[in-house]
């Protein structure tokens, strides 16, 4: 299992280099020159566009402007800065925590919404419950997420008060919990009808009928036969749904002001600050491989079929 | 009910609206009694700062309204756009206002205790206008003696040769030409004076002192000062002797990613002041009983500029009676009121209304109201000089709330009174748009703006239109209106104002960038917020406000 945990970090490597080149190569195709996006509706010189284009490595070709970005980035260089002059580790270190909770707290309630209510309505599949469940999570699903956040934002900020209406700099776990159930809305209910489907599955596969027949108790063969073996495709979508979490923060801490990654990508691409923008990329693009190898680690608990050599 | 564009969908997902608005209504009525307190820390809307916060560094708002309150100028900006002196004991021009000879006063202090000098302001300036530092507001130089056109000293030399400095508290000003209004200038952000400690011994303004400055303002950094991706803090500068002293205990510069989410938390009372409305709540934010509103004429001014090197376009008869056939075809009104919900109005000139001197009755000005007849007939006789032929493109940065409507709307109109082919020409971002027109590979017309930096009529005018200045975008060239510009720069009372408007009449002919609008000063603040008032800049006068 080691052997193979080496396998998967050494992999990252390339991932890491494929990803950082093709995003750096993105941002290069995007028009303007960002240094005439500073100077804003002010003439800038020649001289000082030319020196600040140096500066920044703007006049190589893009490739050589890749290597210096890599080397800034491997060597954890405290001087690699973003356009605005502010270095980008500190910037990155600043903003991960707050973007790092909120994901995590709306992972959270999207695994245990998501598959008690789900196991519920597997296992009374078609009554009541699973029917309200259904259209619920219908409904949760085609509402967009700036349509639940501000409206969420307007109930419970500004008209009855309960929550803080945005979060800003000064940010703690509590007034984290809108945002974070606004961003989970969606997933929970993906999460639910998946469970659900699975669970469904299960009821009728022919090692629970086995199990049954074995005479195990209805209780022992819903946790250890139906639920565990549930499980497997759920864990794959909720571990996986973690980068996407994070990297779609952006509208809600949009809404609710969180001073977070998605905040930072957005106004990197905006000003097309480069170094900015990959960075905080490559970052969303390393949690995303981290969790599903964590994901792949977490079938072998789940599936005894599977083992990692 | 106040009703936002928000608050309408609450509405419509929860009909609990009759208690809600009780909870809302209550919030602010219990404060109102109360008296000012001259401790209270008044938090207004900010952005996190794009460059450090040095004078000569800082260009954008987010470092520019924590700047304006960290330092002190030589003149301080009254709320009308008059001038006081500040740090400077006086300002005084020689007989052709060329050359400018400033006193200090005595006993004028940065917060480390060190003294404003002469050398404070000279050394600052220097470093500013030195290419080599790369300071984005070297342009602010360009009208002293030993500058190219763009502020950087000549020949990339280490220092102005028009600035001089004869004792601790006396320094003079050269200027290229005369300026009998060079005084209004010196209140803005570029000319603050830097104290030693910022320089290492290379003489580069330190990261440090861009992260924490140390100024002579009205206010000083707390503590914790500048904290990154959230908040601006400023106390009140017991030091301070000048005009603008705070009259509450200090500031915060909370930072926001949309003003949706500011306007949010002044609903809330999380935020005492944003002095920007967002667009989705310009329909109702004067009707909005949670929050005070404000809104007035401002000093942003919009155009789009028609550059003449331009098929048609040129500077002849033909390309002037395109000219005013467009901007004739243009029916201002109805755009500031159905797309911009009169949070602009209409321009009448080149300037803005907020400033001294400014008048509705520039002769020629009636180019700029839609008529109809007027503009086919105008385009008609244009035609017989020579066949028009393609399309008229207007190019707007997409990135701007309301551009793509105000662009779409305004080819539509020409397109329907002119009958020709016309349409909006989008580009993604404000800093693409700029690209292509600063290397003038823009083969269509674009928008363009100007805020000025300093309440003169002559800074909307000299800057953009002047032959070969900084900002004339469209390269107009005309040798009449540089001679009254320069003339107006030279006189002085009522004369400077003839001419000005003299010039004016000259580009309504001429139209090297037709006029659309002056933007709005917008606000809300919490209700129990008190003594708001707009100063020239469109932003709100922080030292007066109090709660």
């Amino acid at each position: 299992m080691w052997w193979y945990v080496a396998k998967r970090l050494l992999q990252t490597i390339p991932v890491f280099l494929g990803a950082t080149l093709i995003i750096f190569l993105l941002t290069k195709l995007r028009p303007g020159d960002p240094i005439v996006a500073l100077a804003g509706n002010k003439p800038i010189s020649d001289e000082v566009r030319q020196a600040l284009r140096d500066q920044y490595h703007l006049n190589d070709f893009v490739l050589v402007q890749w290597l210096y970005f890599l080397k800034d980035v491997v060597t954890f260089n405290p001087d690699f800065v973003g356009l605005d002059g502010q270095p980008v580790f500190q910037k990155i270190s600043n903003a991960l925590p707050v973007t790092a909770t909120l994901a995590l707290m709306a992972l959270a309630m999207d695994a245990v919404i998501g598959i008690v209510v789900g196991t519920i309505a597997g296992l009374r599949r078609n009554g009541w419950f699973d029917s309200i469940t259904l259209v619920l999570s219908l409904v949760l699903l085609s509402v967009p997420i700036f349509v639940v956040g501000f409206v969420l934002q307007f109930l419970f900020g500004v008209k009855f008060g309960i929550f803080s209406p945005t979060v800003g700099g000064d940010w703690s776990v509590g007034d984290l919990i809108l945002p974070a159930f606004v961003l989970a809305i969606a997933n929970i209910a993906t999460t639910t009808r998946l469970t659900r489907t699975s669970v469904a599955n299960n009821l009728t596969a022919d090692h629970v009928r086995t199990a049954r027949a074995k005479g195990l108790s209805e209780s022992l063969v819903i946790r250890n036969h139906v639920l565990r073996n549930s499980l497997v495709p759920v864990v794959t979508y909720i571990g996986i749904n973690l980068g996407s979490l994070m990297a779609g923060a952006i509208i809600t801490e949009g809404i609710f002001n969180v001073q977070g990654i998605g905040n930072l990508a957005f106004q990197a691409v905006n000003r097309g600050d480069t170094p900015l923008t990959v960075s905080v990329v490559a970052v969303m693009v390393m949690i995303y491989v981290f969790m599903s190898l964590i994901v792949d680690l977490l079938y072998a608990v789940l599936d005894p079929r599977i083992r990692y050599v | 009910m106040r009703l936002s564009r928000r608050t309408r969908l609450a509405g419509v997902a929860l009909i609990a609206a009759g208690s809600l608005t009780l909870a809302a209504c209550g919030g602010g009525s219990d404060s109102d009694g109360g008296s000012a307190s001259s401790d209270a820390i008044i938090s207004v809307y900010g952005t996190n700062p794009q460059n450090p916060l040095i004078p000569t560094a800082t260009n954008e708002v987010g470092g520019g309204d924590p700047l304006d309150n960290l330092f002190s100028g030589l003149v301080a900006y009254n709320t009308d756009g008059s001038v006081t002196n500040e740090v400077a004991e006086s300002i005084e021009g020689n007989e052709d206002s060329t050359v400018w000879t400033v006193k200090l006063k005595d006993g004028q202090k940065f917060t480390d205790g060190s003294d404003v000098t002469s050398d404070s302001f000279v050394k600052a300036w220097n470093y500013g206008a030195n290419p080599a530092n790369k300071q984005l507001n070297n342009y602010f130089f360009y009208p002293i003696k030993g500058t190219d056109d763009v502020g950087n000293t000549e020949k990339g030399a280490d220092t102005v040769s028009g600035l001089k400095v004869v004792d601790d508290k006396t320094f003079t000003i050269t200027l290229k030409e005369s300026e009998s209004d060079f005084p209004l200038r010196l209140g803005y952000s570029a000319y603050f004076p830097v104290p030693d400690v910022a320089y290492d011994e290379s003489g580069k303004i330190t990261k440090e002192y861009g992260d924490a400055p140390i100024g002579n303002g009205p206010y000083k950094l707390t503590k914790s000062g500048w904290e990154k991706n959230k908040q601006i803090s400023l106390e009140p500068n017991p030091d301070y002797t000048g005009v603008h002293k705070p009259k509450n205990g200090g500031l915060v510069f909370k930072f926001y990613n949309s003003t949706d989410a500011a306007y949010t938390d002044v609903q809330s009372g999380n935020l005492d002041v944003l002095d920007q409305v967002p667009p989705s709540a310009l329909t109702t934010f004067e009707s909005d009983s949670g929050v005070k509103a404000y809104n007035e004429p401002g000093s942003s001014f919009s155009s789009f500029t028609i550059p003449e090197r331009l098929a048609h376009f040129g500077n002849d008869e033909e390309g002037k009676l395109r000219r005013a056939a467009i901007s004739m075809a243009i029916n201002r009104p109805e755009i500031t009121e159905k797309i911009f919900n009169n949070a602009r109005t209409p321009a009448s000139d080149f300037t803005s209304p907020v400033l001294d001197g400014w008048t509705d009755e520039v002769p020629g000005n009636e180019v700029l109201t839609f008529n109809a007849e007027e503009a086919k007939a105008k385009w008609a006789e244009a035609d017989k000089i020579d066949k028009w032929s393609g399309k008229f493109e207007l190019a707007y940065n997409n990135d701007g709330a309301g551009n793509k409507e105000f662009s779409e709307a305004m080819a539509n109109q020409i397109k329907n009174t002119l009958g020709i082919d016309a349409a909006p020409k989008a580009y993604p971002t404000f800093d693409e748009l700029r690209t292509v027109v600063t290397d003038r590979s823009i083969k269509t017309p674009f928008r363009t703006g100007w805020q000025a930096d300093y309440p003169s009529m002559l800074n909307y005018l000299g800057p953009i239109y002047a032959t070969g200045a900084g900002s004339n975008d469209g390269d107009y060239s005309n040798k009449d209106f540089d001679k009254l510009i320069q003339q107006a720069a030279a006189a002085k009372g009522d004369d400077r104002y003839k001419l000005i408007t003299e010039a004016q009449t000259l580009l309504l002919t001429d139209l090297p960038a037709i006029p659309l609008w002056y933007q709005n000063a917008t606000a809300v603040t919490t209700t129990d917020l008190k003594d708001f008032v707009f100063n020239w800049k469109q932003k709100p006068d922080y030292y007066a406000l109090t709660k």
